[in-house]
C-alpha cells in the first residue's frame, strides 16, 4: 500500500514529475483536487504546456473538473486499488465536470522517447 | 552477460544489474563506450531512469533502483511517473464504468424494504422519536431530518394543525425551511465573526447585521461556527466575504429566508427542533455538518447530495418539493401512507428534468417500517377520525400514543 500522502503527492511528487517533463498534454483545463481529512487539502492541476500544480486555500477557485475524495481513500487511489464505483456510491469519492479530463490525467504521462525506441527493439526480439 | 570492459563504478553497476535484458544493457554499454564522458554517463542514467519509470513493478529492476537512487530523480522521489499514470488510469477506468452504469440506470427508483445502512436506521429511529414531540403538540406525528453524507444539516417537525392550521407546515417542508434559515444564519454569523476579527464590511452589511443581531441572530449557535477553522478553510477571504455580503443583502430584501415572530424577531423554532433532536440523542454536536457543507450546498456544488429521512411517506407536496430541490438525491421514509402519500407522483416525474442537472433520486420505503407502521396505524385509526371532523380526540388516547412514539 502506498504511504505517500496527498500533501506529499501534490506538493512534492507531482511538481517534481512535472519539472522532470514526465507529462505532456495538448489540453488546456483546470482540475481541482480536494482531499478531505488528515493530510488533505485543495490543489489545482493545470493541464497546460507544461502542466503545473498549485495549492489552493480559498473555495472560490473553480475548475473544469472537480475530483474530491476522503483522505482515507487516497492511498488506494495511488495504488490503483480504489473501487471507484463503490467509492462514488458511498460518497467517499466525487467527480463533477468534464470527465474526459480524467482520461487525460492518465494519458499525459508520455513514455520517454529514448525508452520507447528500446522497447520497440526488445519486442522485435 | 558480464561485461569485460572496464568502466567507472556506476557503469559496471548498471550493466551487471541489467543482466536479464541484454538489449538494454547493450544499448547502455554502447552509449557509454561511444561517449565515455560525463555526457555518456548522464545519457545512460536517463535510459535507466526511463526503464525504472516504465517497469517500476518489475522485480528485476528493484536492486538497480536501490543502488541507483538518482535515476529516480533523487533520493526524495517517492513515486514514478508510471505509478502516477497507473493511478489515474485506474481512476479513468472506474469513471468509464460509472458512466456506462449511469446510462442504463433508473433516474428515479423506488423500493420498499431495501437493505439500508445502520446510519439510515439511526436517522429513522430519530425521526420516529421526534414524532412524539410533534404529536404532543397536537399535530399529526411526523418529523424529518436532512443529512449530507453522515452529517446533519436540518431538522423539521410537523405542525400543520397547531398552533394554527397551515397546510405547508409538514415535517419535510419545515426541514427544508430550516435548512434555508440555517444557511443564511450561518452567512450572517460569519460576517459578524469577520467584523469581530477586525475585518471590514460595507455600511449596508453593518446596517443589516445590526438589525439581525437585535432580532436574535446570535442566539442560534447550533451551527457551532469556529473562527479558527473558518479562517483555515478560507471563509474569511475577501472573495468569500464579498459574496456573503451580497447574498445576505439579497436574502434580507427578499424577506423569505428567515422565519419571524410578530415582533419581527427571528423565530426560534428551527433552533428548538434541532436542539430537541439533540437532547433526544438522535445525534450529537460532532454529527452536525460544518460550514463547509452549507457553503457547498449554497454554491450549488453539483457533487453535493442530500438525504431526507422522514417518519411517514411524504405527501405529494413534500415529495415534489424534495424532487424540485435538486440536491436531495435520496428520500427514506418509515410508514406508508396509502391515502396521502405522493409516491405515484414521483414515479411519473418528467425525465427531461434530469437532463437539466438534477441529481438522480432514490426513494427508500419501509425503514424501521414495522415500528412506524404500528404507530401510524394507531394514529390513523384512533386519532385521525376525530381530527378529520374537527373534534378533540380523547386525551388519554393522545397521551398514550404520544408516549409510544417518544419511546420508539
Ligand atoms: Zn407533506
Amino acid at each position: 500500500m502506498s504511504t505517500v500522502t496527498a500533501t506529499q503527492f501534490f506538493d512534492q511528487e507531482l511538481p517534481r514529475l512535472f519539472s522532470e517533463k514526465k507529462a505532456r498534454t495538448k489540453r488546456n483545463a483546470d482540475v481541482i483536487f480536494e482531499v478531505a481529512g488528515p493530510s488533505g487539502g485543495r490543489w489545482r492541476v493545470r493541464l497546460a504546456q507544461p502542466p503545473e500544480v498549485s495549492s489552493l486555500s480559498a473555495h472560490d477557485e473553480t475548475g473544469d473538473l472537480l475530483i474530491r475524495m476522503d483522505a482515507s481513500e487516497f492511498s488506494s487511489f495511488l495504488d490503483g486499488t480504489l473501487d471507484v464505483v463503490q467509492a462514488v456510491d458511498e460518497g467517499r469519492l466525487a467527480l463533477a465536470g468534464d470527465l474526459s479530463l480524467v482520461e487525460e490525467l492518465a494519458e499525459m504521462w508520455s513514455t520517454p522517447k529514448s525508452w520507447l525506441s528500446l522497447r520497440v527493439e526488445e519486442s522485435g526480439k | 552477460m558480464k561485461s569485460s570492459k572496464k568502466h567507472p563504478g556506476d557503469t559496471q553497476l548498471v550493466t551487471h544489474t541489467l543482466k536479464p535484458s541484454d538489449k538494454l544493457s547493450g544499448k547502455i554499454e554502447s552509449a557509454l563506450s561511444q561517449k565515455r564522458t560525463a555526457e555518456g554517463l548522464s545519457e545512460a542514467k536517463g535510459l535507466v531512469a526511463a526503464a525504472l519509470d516504465e517497469f517500476a513493478a518489475d522485480p528485476r529492476l528493484k536492486p538497480l533502483a536501490a543502488a541507483f537512487p538518482e535515476a529516480k530523480g533523487g533520493a526524495s522521489a517517492l513515486l514514478s511517473a508510471a505509478q502516477v499514470k497507473t493511478a489515474f488510469k485506474k481512476l479513468a477506468e472506474g469513471v468509464k464504468r460509472l458512466q456506462t452504469a449511469a446510462q442504463g440506470a433508473e433516474r428515479v427508483s423506488h423500493q420498499e424494504g431495501a437493505e439500508v445502512s445502520a446510519f439510515d436506521r439511526k436517522m429513522m429511529k430519530g425521526v420516529i422519536r421526534l414524532c412524539g414531540v410533534s404529536f404532543s403538540e397536537l399535530n399529526t406525528p411526523a418529523a424529518t431530518i436532512i443529512t449530507a453524507g453522515d452529517k446533519i444539516v436540518a431538522v423539521g417537525m410537523n405542525r400543520a394543525y397547531n398552533p394554527l392550521p397551515e397546510y405547508d407546515r409538514h415535517g419535510e417542508m419545515e426541514a427544508l425551511r430550516a435548512l434555508k434559515q440555517r444557511t443564511y444564519t450561518g452567512i450572517a454569523q460569519i460576517l459578524v465573526l469577520h467584523r469581530q476579527r477586525g475585518g471590514a464590511l460595507s455600511p449596508r452589511s453593518q446596517e443589516i447585521l445590526k438589525k439581525l443581531e437585535a432580532q436574535g441572530l446570535m442566539k442560534d449557535q447550533s451551527l457551532g461556527l469556529n473562527p479558527a477553522k473558518l479562517e483555515k478553510q478560507g471563509f474569511f477571504s475577501a472573495a468569500k466575504i464579498e459574496k456573503y455580503e451580497r447574498q445576505l443583502d439579497a436574502a434580507v430584501k427578499e424577506g423569505s429566508c428567515f422565519q419571524r415572530d410578530e415582533d419581527g424577531n427571528l423565530h426560534g423554532r428551527p433552533q428548538q427542533v434541532f436542539e430537541t433532536a439533540m437532547s433526544q440523542g438522535t445525534f450529537g454536536a460532532k454529527d452536525v455538518a460544518d460550514w463547509e457543507v452549507f457553503d457547498r450546498l449554497h454554491s450549488r456544488d453539483p457533487t453535493m447530495k442530500l438525504a431526507l429521512y422522514t417518519s411517514l411517506e411524504p405527501c405529494g407536496m413534500c415529495l415534489q418539493n424534495c424532487t424540485s430541490h435538486g440536491q436531495i438525491g435520496r428520500v427514506v421514509y418509515g410508514a406508508r401512507d396509502e391515502f396521502g402519500g405522493g409516491i405515484s407522483t414521483l414515479e411519473k416525474y418528467p425525465e427531461a428534468y434530469f437532463s437539466m442537472g438534477r441529481v438522480p433520486y432514490e426513494l427508500v420505503g419501509g425503514v424501521e417500517g414495522e415500528k412506524a407502521q404500528v404507530l401510524y396505524d394507531k394514529f390513523f385509526n384512533e386519532v385521525y377520525p376525530y381530527v378529520r371532523v374537527d373534534e378533540d380526540p380523547p386525551p388519554e388516547v393522545l397521551k398514550a400514543l404520544a408516549k409510544e412514539f417518544a419511546q420508539a
